[in-house]
């Protein structure tokens, strides 16, 4: 089964003269356990399709299926559940709440799960030790480097055991050298934990480190190539 | 669902997170809520001394039990609505009888002129009964000017400015002049006892007390024309009006209770004046902290917009996110009202032991300016205000947690 599916997806923004279409019946299967690449230049829609696979905005036309469910058939309430055990999300801006340590931070999907604080505790820990942030767990985010910051946004995205982790831009903040020790780090627990990456990037530099690269332009898909020769982690 | 040490933490962090923003509501909500409880501890202790005075500084106690109609028509035909000698000793053994009766005092109101012997003046006056306003006054009042002396009883006590009009000093002799219960005109002999100011300037130039003895020779009759019920216990005194109602019907007596505060109408105008006020200053705290927190929630907010979307993005529903928002007004209104709690203690300690004395409107003499507080109303006030921030915080919460979660994830 498929991880991800869309069938004939349009979305658009705007009315009238306005209207701007972002995705053009746009259709595309992920496979579970791909480290798939979105890349185009600005304005392309990769955001408009990171957002639509992870529920966080609604389809105009067609079907946006994850996980094997209909997407369109999730009320506001299932699908922040649905969004909190199926999918991680890691932004371009890191997003990491300033108020808690990095520990906290990534404890926080398994504290809308509702996990115990103990048990989730010990994953976030866990889990902050995969990123190589253990002895960080204490900082908080105004304390710690760009590059360390997304770190603890991915261990916050694979926290609670999803099965895609969607990352719009994670490096467009980070510079050259971060950049690719970040997607790198994605790349290995992707191989690790087996969990589905889509990310998007408009640095081509990346594009070698993905399994499967797609390329949008004015919200179409142009180019859609498995890369045999990907580096490794 | 986020477990509640964690709501609290997020909560409390997030609270201190603008500390400057923070502490300025904080400091609103501290004087808004010392103004509020000053206030309200002054009203308190002006109900108190109110109560007081009227219970046993205009001798009402806590019940007055007359005849139907008493109160209506009793100057026209004052017999018809008397006890006669055998009803009160009827009803005094039943109200004595009653579970939280301190006192039986029957009671009888004459008017008339009272003369020196050279010249007059009208006079209002009261008879009772010497050893029921020892009763009466208890420990607390038993040294306040104005007693009737149980040796003397053709003594009286006069106001302080009808004695002074009259030039009648302790020990000096006069005659009250008044209409016996059939109309006869009536003259006896008194005594004066004592000028003292009754509180009011109504009544100082007016007012006659004497005891019952007296006042049964002047109107020539040997009844009451009400009796007057003190209880232990001045909380319930529904219950106690309704036994007394009950026990007097079993004798066949038809009777009309009354309690003080029906009875006093200084008491009811002078409540209803702070009520007013009060309600005014509690108005007017509550809208400085509903906007202060309205404000200082809608900015925090509105900077917090990206923080919401990414939460929202990891799951968290829209109801939690009202919650902790709301939380956190809360948590800084009620830290605010802790420490306002604080410094109304300290400011009330420091009122109190000021010595600071004012003249009342209508009285006689200066009265203490005394705040008295009350944790039950400190509580009170708090809770309230604590409600209002929830509220406060809720519409700008509810604004923007039901806002697209793209938009918030990109908001600048």
């Amino acid at each position: 089964m498929n991880i991800v599916e869309l069938t004939h997806v349009e979305k658009a923004y705007g009315k009238d003269q306005g209207r701007v279409v972002a995705l053009h019946k746009l259709s595309l299967h992920v496979q579970p356990g791909e480290f798939t690449c979105v890349w185009g230049a600005s304005g392309s829609g990769k955001s408009t399709l990171l957002n639509l696979v992870g529920l966080l905005d609604r389809a105009d036309l067609g079907t946006v299926r994850v996980d094997g469910t209909d997407c369109a058939t999730l009320g506001e309430t299932d699908a922040a559940q649905f969004r909190n055990a199926t999918i991680g999300f890691v932004f371009q801006g890191f997003n990491l709440v300033p108020v808690l340590s990095a520990l906290e931070n990534v404890m926080m999907p398994l504290q809308i799960a509702g996990v115990s604080a103990a048990e989730g505790k010990a994953r976030a820990l866990r889990m902050l030790a995969d990123v190589g942030l253990e002895q960080q767990a204490h900082k908080r985010p105004d304390e710690m480097s760009g590059g360390q910051r997304q770190r603890v946004a991915i261990a916050r995205a694979l926290v609670n055991d999803p099965k895609l982790v969607l990352a719009d831009e994670p490096t467009a903040n980070l510079d050259s050298v971060t950049s690719e020790s970040v997607i790198g780090l994605m790349r290995r627990l992707n191989d690790e934990k087996g969990v589905t990456f889509v990310f998007s990037t408009h640095d081509a530099r990346l594009l070698g480190y993905a399994s499967r690269r797609l390329e949008l332009s004015d919200g179409r898909i142009v180019t859609d190539t498995r890369n045999p020769s990907e580096r490794a982690a | 669902m986020m477990d509640l040490i964690t709501r609290f933490k997020l909560a409390a962090r997030n609270a201190v997170r603008n500390r400057r923003r923070s502490m300025a509501t904080l400091a609103s909500v501290v004087i808004g809520f010392v103004a509020l409880s000053l206030f309200e501890g002054y009203f308190v202790s002006v109900y108190s001394s109110l109560e007081d005075e009227v219970i046993v500084g205009e001798r009402l106690g806590h019940l007055t039990v007359g005849k139907p109609g008493l109160y209506d028509k009793g100057a026209q035909d004052p017999r018809r609505y008397a006890f006669t000698e055998s009803e009160l000793a009827k009803a005094t053994a039943r109200l004595a009888a009653i579970p939280g009766v301190k006192l039986v005092s029957p009671r009888i109101t004459m008017s008339g002129l009272v003369s020196n012997g050279d010249t007059s003046r009208i006079y209002i006056g009261e008879g009772m009964r010497a050893d029921d306003m020892v009763a009466l006054r208890g420990e607390k009042y038993a040294n306040q000017p104005g007693k009737l002396d149980p040796q003397r009883t053709q003594g009286a006590v006069f106001g302080k400015r009808l004695a002074e009009s009259l030039g009648l000093k302790p020990g000096s002799d006069a005659t009250l002049l008044g209409a016996t219960l059939d109309g006869m005109v009536n003259a006896v002999g008194i005594e004066v006892l004592e000028a003292s100011a009754t509180g009011s300037l109504g009544t100082d130039d007016k007012f006659v007390l004497t005891s019952l003895e007296t006042a049964r020779r002047l109107m020539a009759y040997e009844g009451a024309e009400r009796i007057v019920l003190l209880l232990d216990d001045g909380t319930d005194l529904a219950a106690t009006a309704a036994a007394a109602k009950a026990a007097l019907a079993a004798e066949g007596i038809a009777v009309d209770v009354r309690d003080w505060r029906t009875l006093s109408v200084y008491y009811n105008q002078v409540k209803s004046l702070f009520d007013m006020m009060y309600l005014f200053i509690s108005v007017v705290v509550a809208i400085v902290v509903l906007a202060s927190v309205f404000n200082t929630m809608g900015m925090t907010i509105t900077e917090r917009t990206r923080e919401i979307g990414t939460l929202r993005a990891l799951g968290m529903q829209v109801r939690t996110l009202d919650g902790l928002f709301v939380l956190e007004g809360m948590l800084i209104v009620a830290i605010g009202c802790a420490l306002g709690i604080a410094v109304t203690l300290a400011a009330g300690f420091l009122i109190n032991g000021a010595g600071i004395t004012y003249m009342p409107p209508d009285a006689a003499a200066e009265v203490p300016l005394v705040v008295k507080l009350v944790a039950g109303n400190l509580v009170g006030s708090l809770f309230t205000l604590v409600v209002l921030a929830a509220l406060a915080s809720y519409l700008p919460a509810r604004r923007a947690s039901r806002r697209n979660i793209t938009g918030a994830l990109s908001h600048v």
